[in-house]
Order: structure tokens, then C-alpha cells, then sequence
């Protein structure tokens, strides 16, 4: 057994969100960046750094959500079951990266669900997968 | 929400006009025939110019129009759709000008639902345009009028949000500067033919957009089927880690090597100091990261820092090839923090570095020469290498004192003024400053300056590579390809994506037209494609002669240093052009388009490019090409593949 998630490498991203772009479209088929389950963050003038926010699988959405619509997957993602998720939003307030989002056009939270299309394209080594095994509990 | 139609495909929807001097704002839907026909961008930018802005009317004046074009493929998913088109009558040429800039203001227009922005009049207070989705307005800006363009765009997103994208002038277009530039995302820039100035004209200081609504595209699997494909491929290109590593830089040291690098104005071809200020002393001493357009691959944009004795230190993008070029060897610098300083501050006060490079380097070579003195210049010295120097030149320009006032309409109108034969070292064409390659020992080079649309400008048609594959002292046969390149490169400003990909990592023209045709649902191969581009080529053509009323060949000349001087130094010694061999090119050139010899278009090409409306037009003003006793040529320009940018 293994879990997945994205790795950040600080410093290398280049802020072309690409990521962004092909998040969006994998997932609701659409040139749209936001309604991508990452963000690039831009720190400029100063320091100039590029800094990615990605899901860390903290699972503190699941805790939170009063609908129990967020479960966690095998290989380490949090999945929002969308016929049970109200977009009441009580998830966000509680994500340290600021990765789950709301769009006017979706009528549920979006979280990452570890397709990893982004780091198919990302040329710069910014994001990446890490893979975890999983301890059996005896 | 977004405000965008849902019937378009790669295009937002609607089109914004502006009146600044009333403070009206009407939306329109984006007129579907006017971007097929014209392909928006550069394109349509051409066509509205023509179309709407009076011929006598002044660049700087209520008639003229600013527009903002993110053509057909910007924000799409499309290697760097990244590019945003900005035009108007240039200032500095008094022809159609446009220019475009990376960074990400192009695709967050058409999230926001816009396809085009078309501004005339002047706000009567200075303003900048807001757009929010749905919500547009222009808004009162005078608590950011005067500051610098790099100062002012993080003013302006700690009052409005981060994720609002920005473009501002500086207090070069504020005040009319003929060589000013747009800036946005801390260093990308809309540089050339002074559409900053414009825009200061307007009183329009800014503009702010964010966009959270999603483009339609015709067939969204296939593109990203195919556009995957491209982005795996060539992640592994060879020139891909050069590119990602320095950038356009990389080539400072090529063209020192190559004996094309602009040195002291122009002067010569070699800078003996090259290891100072190329592109590894750029990523040695001054980068802090790499900075990428939207949905761009190859980041060559480098963020840095410049640090010098007694100077604060300053964050900028660059300096680029161009800006170490034209700031450095040809200024005469030798020490990258100095040319990444000098980059800093013309973006800050709004600048073009390419056109501002040449107007100091133009201004130093006249101290050189005695043509100016320190009696003309508040008591300063203006020798080459000295940052201090240049920078007291620039405030001078910049606000206009002194004999600043000279130099603020560019090298053309200063050397008109300062006379006594600096006419042969103002290095420009129509006005506009030459770009960082020198042509004389590279004519297909300098022939593309003489011609190029907009002023002497590399972006159009570059060379240097066929004229190290053909001899470079041969200037017969430079025409066909220069005509191809003039009509290629400019499809990437029509559709508003970079085209240092289409070089670099060979990507072919059938491959973006397979692209294009996902996105729109046209169905155009590359030979329409290149057909539209010499259209817009023709008809900005026309428009030239129509505002300036001489025959074409009048204005395609360099000044006389490309064929009185030969090379001194360097590689190049002793290499040079004679007046014959630029007539020759520019008797095939004409030849190759099918214009007559005076480099006016004859009505059968304008006919043949749906451009009667012109002819009729050129004809009245008596510059209507005469008539080929050949016929038009079969092929206008001939296919040639770049190796380089």
C-alpha cells in the first residue's frame, strides 16, 4: 500500500500555471484557472518567488464537514462525494494552503483528486509526485 | 460572472469601446467576421486604424485610438497564449504601431469576457480602466499619476487584490515621451512604437482586469490532446535547458562572437568586455528566479536584482537580450548590475530599454563627438560605461528639460535638432530606434529594419542565421526570405502567442495552425494564414503612405553609418555595405511583393489581397504602385526555416 500527493520544491516554479490550466480542463473541461484545484502564488517585487499551493492531504476538510461529504481514498486523496456536498464552504476556512475552492459556476467544493495531470506539465520540477507507503497497523 | 458570449469559440465574446472624454463605456459582441478575416490581434488592430482614425490626425491627439487586442489564442491552452496587442498611431513613426507583451494581462481580458478594448478621446483627469468580470469602469487614478510603473503595480494590487493583473505607464508617457512602454507583471513590457505615450495622452494611467470566466474553444480534446503532445516533446528539445536556464541572453555572447552586436552605438560589433555583462554574469550575479509567461514552458524571463555602490538595490525582469544589447555594449557598460540598473530604470519611468538604449547611446556618441556638451547637460558628462551619467540623461528626458526636450521624440527628431551630420549615426529607421543586432555585416538583417512596418524592429523579420548560411556578404536573394519572415513572425501577434517556441524547439507553422483551428473551429491551412498576414502587411503599408504622403522607398532607408562605415573591431573588421547593395535589396524586396520600384504597392497585389478599398485610397494621393509589366509574383517570399530567434 502507498499514498501519492503532490511535492513542492521551493524556488523552481516559474509561475506559468500550466498546472492551473490543465487541472481546470481535466476536471471540468474548460480553459478556466479557477476552477483548478492549485494556486500559484506570486510574491512580487520582493522577495520574486513563485510559491505553489497544493493539497497536503491534512484531511482536515473531512473532520470538518458537517455533511460528511469528504472521504479520504486509499492512495491518500480527499474526495468531496458531490451529491452530498452543500457548498457551505466550512472546509475552506480550515485549509492551511487555501486549497479548496468555490466557483460560481460549480455546485460543489473543489478539492485536488490526485490525477496528476499537473505535474505531467510542469517543466521546471516546481511540483512533483511523492509516493508514501503506507504502514499496516498490526 | 463573465461577460462573454457562449456562442464564440477561442474569442470571449465582447468587445469594449471606450470614450474617454465623455467616460462612456458600451459592450458590444466581438466581431466574429472582422477577427476571421483580420485574426485579431495585430490584425484587427491594423484594420480598426485604418478603418476609423482620421489621416491628419495627431498620434498624440483625441482622434487617435488605443486598443487592446488579446486575439485569438491568448488564455487559450496554448504554448505561451500569453500575449496581449496594444496599438494606435505611433508616435514615434506617425504610422499604424503596435505592440504586444507576455505576462498574463492577455489571457485574465478574456477570463474576464473581452476579446477587445478600443479607446478614443482623453479622460479629463487621469484615470485607469477597471474590469472585474462584468463590472467595467474607469476610474479616478490620480493618487498613482507620477509614480514609476514597477512602483505603482503593487500600489495598485494591495488596493485592489493580488489576483487583479496590471498594466501601467510611468512617468515617461505621463509626459509624452515618444519611446514609452507599457509595463506589466513587474518587467514585461509593451515596448515599441511609444503606445505608452499614447496612453499617457489619454491620461489613462493604468489598467486593471480580472477575469474568472472560462474560454470555449471548438474541440477541447483534441487541443489538449495535441497540445500535450507538443509540451512532452519538446521538454526534452536541446536548446530547451539553455533556454530555461539564460533566456534570450544566452545570446549577448553569440552575437559578440558573431559580429552583430551593437556596440557604442553602433559604433562597432564587439564589446571586449563581453564576459561582464552576458548571460552568465546575468545568472551568476543578478537572477533570484525564473519568470514565465502564462502557460508557458520555456520561462526565459529572469527576475533579478541589481546592486551598485551608492544606488539602492532594485528588482526587475531582465535585462533580455535586447536590453543587454542595447543597454549594454551599446552604452558602453561592462558590468551586468550596471545594465540590469539601467533596465530598472527605464521600466520605472516607463521607457522603451530598446528604443531608450539607442536614444542614450545616440546622445553619447554626439557628446563624444562634441555635437553636445556638459553646458547642455546641467553641468554632467554623458560618457560611455557611466551609470551616472545615463542616468541624470534619462531625467532630463524624461521630464523634459533642457536639451532633454530633443531627445524625448526619439534619435530621428533629436538629430534633426542637433544637426551638423548626426543624422548618419541616428541608428533608426521611420523613427523608430534599430533593435540589437548591427545589419552591416548581416544585410538580410539590416534590410529587415529598413522595411519592417513599424520602424527598424527585429520582431518582424530576423536573419542573422541566413545570412551566416548564405554569406554574409551577399545580399542578393535576402529579400524572399526577409518577405517570408515578415510574414510568418507577425501571425504570432495576430493570435497573440509568443513566437520564440516556433524557433527554438521546432515547432512547425502546420502544427500552431492545427492548434488554431481546434481552438476556432476555422479551417484554414498555413497558406491562407500567410496570405492574411501579407494582407495586414499591405494595408499597414498603405496606411504608412497615406499618413505620410512620399513614395515607400523614401522612407525605408537607414541612416548613413549601415554603408559610410565599415566595421572597426571584432570578428566583423573591415566588413561593411555600400549604398548600391541596400538599393539592390530593396529593388528585390519590391520586387518580391509585388510593389513597384518607388516601394509603392501596385493594385494588383492589393487586389489580390482583397485590399481595393486601399488601392482606391493610395491611388488618390498619387502613390499607388505602378503597374507590374510581369504580373504579381507567384510566391511572395520563400519558406525558410529559422534556426534561431
Amino acid at each position: 500500500m502507498e499514498t501519492k500527493r503532490i511535492r513542492v520544491s521551493r524556488g523552481k516554479c516559474s509561475g506559468c500555471r500550466l498546472c492551473m490550466q490543465i487541472c481546470a480542463i481535466s476536471r471540468y473541461h474548460e480553459i478556466n484557472p479557477q476552477k483548478a484545484s492549485l494556486r500559484i502564488e506570486a510574491h512580487f517585487p520582493q522577495p520574486g518567488l513563485y510559491m505553489p499551493k497544493v493539497c497536503v492531504q491534512c484531511g482536515k476538510c473531512m473532520e470538518v464537514c458537517p455533511e460528511g461529504a469528504i472521504y479520504r481514498r486509499d492512495d491518500g486523496a480527499y474526495i468531496v462525494r458531490i451529491e452530498d456536498c452543500n457548498n457551505c464552504g466550512e472546509c475552506i476556512a480550515v485549509c492551511k494552503p487555501g486549497v479548496i475552492f468555490q466557483h460560481p459556476d460549480v455546485e460543489h467544493v473543489i478539492i485536488c483528486d490526485n490525477c496528476f495531470k499537473c505535474t505531467e506539465l510542469c517543466n521546471t520540477g516546481a511540483i512533483t509526485i511523492v509516493t508514501r507507503p503506507v504502514k499496516e497497523s498490526t | 460572472m463573465a461577460y462573454g458570449s457562449a456562442s464564440s469559440r477561442g474569442l470571449a465574446g465582447t468587445t469594449l469601446r471606450i470614450n474617454l472624454t465623455t467616460g462612456e463605456i458600451r459592450k458590444y459582441p466581438t466581431d466574429e467576421k472582422l477577427m476571421r478575416e483580420w485574426f485579431g490581434g495585430r490584425g484587427a488592430i491594423a484594420k480598426i486604424l485604418y478603418d476609423e482614425v482620421p489621416r491628419d490626425a495627431d498620434p498624440l491627439g483625441p482622434e487617435n485610438l488605443f486598443i487592446i487586442s488579446a486575439g485569438v489564442m491568448s488564455g487559450c491552452f496554448i504554448p505561451a497564449g500569453a500575449k496581449i496587442g496594444f496599438g494606435s498611431i505611433s508616435p514615434l513613426t506617425n504610422g499604424h504601431g503596435d505592440s504586444n507583451m507576455g505576462g498574463h494581462l492577455g489571457p485574465a481580458l478574456k477570463f474576464a469576457g473581452y476579446d477587445m478594448v478600443i479607446m478614443s478621446g482623453i479622460s479629463p483627469k487621469p484615470s485607469y480602466l477597471f474590469i472585474d468580470d462584468d463590472k467595467v469602469e474607469l476610474r479616478d487614478a490620480s493618487r498613482y499619476w507620477g509614480m514609476g510603473s514597477l512602483e505603482c503595480e503593487p500600489v495598485m494590487k494591495k488596493d485592489l487584490g493580488e489576483d487583479f493583473e496590471i498594466a501601467t505607464i510611468g512617468p515617461a508617457g505621463e509626459n509624452g515621451i515618444r519611446f514609452s512602454c507599457i509595463t506589466h507583471d513587474f518587467g514585461r513590457q509593451a515596448g515599441r512604437t511609444g503606445q505608452g505615450a499614447v496612453m499617457g495622452s489619454k491620461k489613462l494611467k493604468a489598467i486593471a482586469v480580472r477575469g474568472t470566466g472560462g474560454i470555449k474553444v471548438h474541440d477541447l480534446d483534441k487541443l489538449t490532446e495535441h497540445v500535450t503532445a507538443i509540451i512532452k516533446r519538446t521538454q526534452t528539445h536541446p536548446n530547451m535547458a539553455p533556454w530555461q536556464k539564460y533566456g534570450t541572453a544566452f545570446f549577448i555572447d553569440w552575437s559578440n562572437t558573431n559580429a552583430v552586436l551593437p556596440t557604442r552605438n553602433f559604433q562597432t560589433t564587439y564589446c571586449e568586455d563581453i564576459a561582464g555583462i552576458d548571460g552568465e554574469a546575468l545568472v551568476e550575479k543578478c537572477l533570484i528566479t525564473h519568470k514565465a509567461c502564462f502557460g508557458c514552458w520555456m520561462n526565459c524571463g529572469k527576475y533579478t536584482k541589481a546592486v551598485l555602490p551608492g544606488k539602492q538595490t532594485v528588482y526587475l525582469e531582465g535585462p533580455e537580450y535586447e536590453t543587454g544589447a542595447l543597454c549594454g555594449s551599446n552604452l558602453g557598460m561592462t558590468d551586468i548590475n550596471q545594465v540590469a540598473y539601467l533596465n530598472w530604470l527605464m521600466d520605472n519611468v516607463g521607457m522603451d530599454t530598446m528604443s531608450g538604449g539607442g536614444v542614450v547611446a545616440f546622445a553619447m556618441e554626439c557628446f563624444q563627438r562634441g555635437l553636445i556638451t556638459t553646458d547642455d547637460l546641467e553641468g554632467h558628462t554623458l560618457n560611455w560605461g557611466s551609470v551616472e551619467d545615463a542616468e541624470h540623461f534619462i531625467d532630463m528626458v524624461v521630464h523634459r528639460r533642457g536639451i532633454g526636450e530633443y531627445f524625448s521624440g526619439g534619435t530621428k527628431r533629436a538629430a534633426e535638432k542637433i544637426g551638423r551630420g548626426s543624422e548618419r549615426f541616428a541608428m533608426q529607421v521611420k523613427g523608430q530606434e534599430m533593435s540589437g543586432y548591427d545589419g552591416r555585416y548581416a544585410p538580410g538583417m539590416l534590410l529587415s529594419y529598413m522595411t519592417c512596418d513599424i520602424g527598424a524592429h527585429h520582431n518582424r523579420s530576423w536573419t542573422i542565421t541566413v545570412d551566416m548560411a548564405e554569406g554574409r556578404e551577399k545580399v542578393e536573394g535576402r529579400a524572399k526570405v526577409v518577405i517570408y519572415l515578415q510574414h510568418i513572425r507577425p501571425l504570432f501577434d495576430c493570435w497573440c502567442i509568443c513566437r520564440l517556441f516556433w524557433g527554438e524547439l521546432d515547432i512547425e507553422p502546420e502544427e500552431i495552425v492545427e492548434a488554431l483551428n481546434y481552438i476556432t473551429g476555422w479551417d484554414i491551412d498555413t497558406a491562407e494564414a500567410f496570405k492574411t498576414s501579407e494582407k495586414i502587411w499591405n494595408l499597414v503599408r498603405c496606411h504608412y503612405l497615406e499618413r505620410n504622403r512620399a513614395n515607400g522607398r523614401t522612407f525605408d532607408y537607414p541612416p548613413a553609418r549601415s554603408w559610410e562605415d565599415k566595421i572597426p573591431s571584432g570578428p566583423g573588421a573591415g566588413k561593411g555595405l555600400t549604398k548600391e547593395q541596400i538599393e539592390l535589396m530593396l529593388d528585390e524586396y519590391y520586387a518580391g511583393r509585388g510593389w513597384d520600384n518607388d516601394g509603392n504597392p501596385s493594385r494588383e497585389v492589393l487586389h489580390d489581397l482583397a485590399l481595393d478599398f486601399a488601392a482606391d485610397n493610395v491611388e488618390k494621393i498619387g502613390l499607388l504602385g505602378k503597374p507590374l509589366p510581369n504580373g504579381i509574383p507567384a510566391v511572395r517570399g520563400e519558406r525558410y526555416k529559422p534556426k534561431a530567434f
